[in-house]
């Protein structure tokens, strides 16, 4: 039954994922998929494609590709050069193509503008975050399944879902970067662990594709491939064994490489076209303030703190002391990089990333998290009084984020500025 | 059995003409979706000015659908803002192909807020479709803000 359940998760997941995303336009809860900062992360298809112009001077001529501003959407001019650049990097634009391919020929036989902002785009490249989510879990199963039970890996992803704003970043801000991150994310968790078992070639090219377009997706999302040469190390010592192994493979280490800097590569000559520098910041708004970074908000804040709004990853945390075997081999380099996304988040100007359900900068992490909600879970289950227990209170956190992601989409909580007045006054509202 | 029957089963080979049957039927309904007599792309909401007439802002580039059988259509444009540049240029095209270019102010309507009404005689489709596919392309820039022009009711006429 549980073996049943686990192998249709990820459809069901589907399923309820197509359900809400037609619900969440059918009822007008938002006004079209493609917005905000998802526009940024798009509208390089719409210039390099439907435009035939990388230089998005088309794109901001035909200004605003339809919205309701009077300024080019995601994009400014570089005060070196006067070129456009286009304020996200083009990882997601990237894992987006097959979607805005298939919104093109179907425009074109449609008789529909083919100007990338149209019907089809905006429902087409819509449901691509909600199609990485999936693909996000069909691999983040595979990965758990090697080491856990199916029941525990059953429970995780179901709290990984819907206790986190995982689901949230699926349907209703599909296109921003969060899903697209956890795919990748989830991918190089099952990547690592192959290379570092059986070494080819095939799995090295994987690998660095795989860095390369995390990298170009959120670069800050860099840090995350920290978990590469840090795999399975828990000791001292055991950096220095992978420091030895890595040197041995060398060869496979510089085709992982090559692979993630021919990936990484088309965003640096976009930089260096506009505005002559390699690496840019492209945000012109803000920056980085490292003196003083707002770590309690980050984690803890009713504003948008991690686990104020997905309390049932704080199982997480003694699921690192409880975590065995392949999991434990993990802590250390996921408390690294937790920490280092951490302090990188709370240090940004925008330290609670602007509007958004839950904080949306450890969407990306959540692979990390569900394999210590894993170890939890999995501690839990071989001690049947604590068992209902923890079960309890997992359905109860999981509903409470559910039901919280319900009170956002239909208004009752604020996108941003959330204080805990209007907190108090919004919870377990129906209206 | 043979190789190909043993490695194509029954099911699958249901499922996949299933699948075949359902494309096909979504491709002719949505070469000509009837739909589209309604569907308006990159302008903002209707609104009324002070004499009850109805428009909208356009933005850079917007679309919309006429007849096929029209023959011709009037659109009414006003650039609504004094400021400079002009002239403002509104290239139109139906079904990508260019039709003509509206210029703003029109040298026999100066004022902003004159509606300068243009027929335009719609060349003969090609197309089996029901519907046509009008682009407008409109260049109001101001100080690096894009203004548009407002696009009053769109008339057709029909044989």
């Amino acid at each position: 039954m549980i073996r049943r359940a686990l192998h249709y998760a990820p459809a069901a997941a589907a399923a309820l994922g197509l359900l809400a995303y037609g619900s969440i336009y059918a009822w007008h809860l938002s006004d079209r998929p493609i917005r905000s900062d998802g526009v940024s992360y798009y509208e390089y298809l719409p210039a390099w494609i439907a435009d035939g112009d990388p230089t998005f001077e088309t794109l901001a001529l035909d200004c605003c590709a339809g919205y309701d501003v009077e300024e080019p959407v995601g994009i400014h001019r570089r005060p070196e050069s006067g070129r456009w650049l286009a304020v996200h990097p083009m990882g997601v634009a990237v894992l987006m193509l097959p979607f805005f391919l298939v919104a093109h020929v179907l425009s074109w036989w449609s008789n529909l503008p083919r100007d990338g902002f149209s019907l089809y785009y905006q429902y087409i490249v819509g449901a691509a975050g909600l199609a990485y989510f999936v693909a996000g879990l069909v691999v983040l199963r595979r990965v758990l399944r090697l080491h856990f039970g199916d029941g525990v890996v059953l429970a995780t992803l179901v709290a990984i879902t819907f206790g986190t704003n995982l689901f949230h970043y699926a349907v209703f801000d599909s296109t921003f970067s969060h899903a697209f991150s956890f795919f990748l994310i989830a991918s190089l968790l099952l990547l690592v662990e192959d290379w570092w078992t059986a070494p080819t070639l095939r799995r090295s090219i994987a690998l660095g594709v795989v860095s390369g377009l995390i990298v170009l997706v959120r670069h800050t999302n860099g840090v995350f491939l920290a978990i590469v040469p840090c795999y399975g190390v828990s000791r001292w010592s055991d950096l220095a064994a992978n420091g030895a192994r890595l040197w041995h493979r060398r060869r496979l280490v510089m085709v992982t490489m090559a692979a993630a800097g021919v990936c990484v590569l088309p965003q640096l000559l976009v930089y260096k076209w506009a505005s002559g520098h390699w690496i840019v910041n492209s945000y012109p708004e803000g920056s980085f303030s490292f003196a003083a970074p707002h770590l309690v908000g980050t984690m803890f804040s009713v504003e948008r703190g991690l686990f104020f709004w997905s309390p049932v990853l704080l199982l997480a945390i003694p699921g690192m002391f409880v975590a065995t075997g392949w999991a434990r081999g993990l802590v250390a380099p996921t408390v690294g990089v937790l920490a280092i996304v951490t302090y990188l988040m709370a240090s940004w100007f925008m330290w609670d990333l602007g509007a958004g359900f839950g904080h949306r900068g450890y969407t990306d992490a959540l692979s990390l998290f569900a394999v210590y909600l894993a170890s939890v879970f999995a501690w839990t289950a071989r001690r049947p009084r604590l068992a209902p227990w923890v079960a309890g209170a997992v359905v109860l956190l999981v509903a409470l984020s559910t039901f919280q992601m319900w009170q956002y989409w239909n208004g009752l909580v604020p996108m941003e500025h959330t204080t805990w007045t209007q907190y108090r006054a919004a919870f377990l509202r129906l209206r | 059995m043979d190789p190909i029957s043993r490695r194509i089963s029954p099911t699958a080979l249901t499922r996949a003409l299933l699948a075949a049957i359902v494309v096909l039927a979504a491709a002719i309904y949505l070469h000509d979706p009837p739909w589209v007599a309604d569907l308006t792309d990159g302008f903002r909401p209707w609104a009324v000015d002070a004499s009850g007439e109805r428009f909208r802002w356009t933005t850079g580039r917007g679309s919309f659908f006429v007849p096929s059988d029209a023959t011709a259509m009037t659109l009414k444009v006003r650039s609504h803002k004094r400021f400079p540049p002009n002239p403002i240029a509104i290239d139109v095209r139906v079904d990508d192909r260019p039709l003509t270019v509206i210029t703003l102010p029109s040298p026999l309507e100066p004022d902003p807020d004159t509606w300068v009404v243009t027929r335009i005689p719609l060349p003969r489709g090609r197309s089996s479709r029901r519907f046509r596919r009008v682009d407008l392309r409109v260049r109001h820039w101001m100080e690096g803000y894009h203004l548009g022009v407002h696009l009053g009711e769109i008339a057709f006429e029909r044989p």
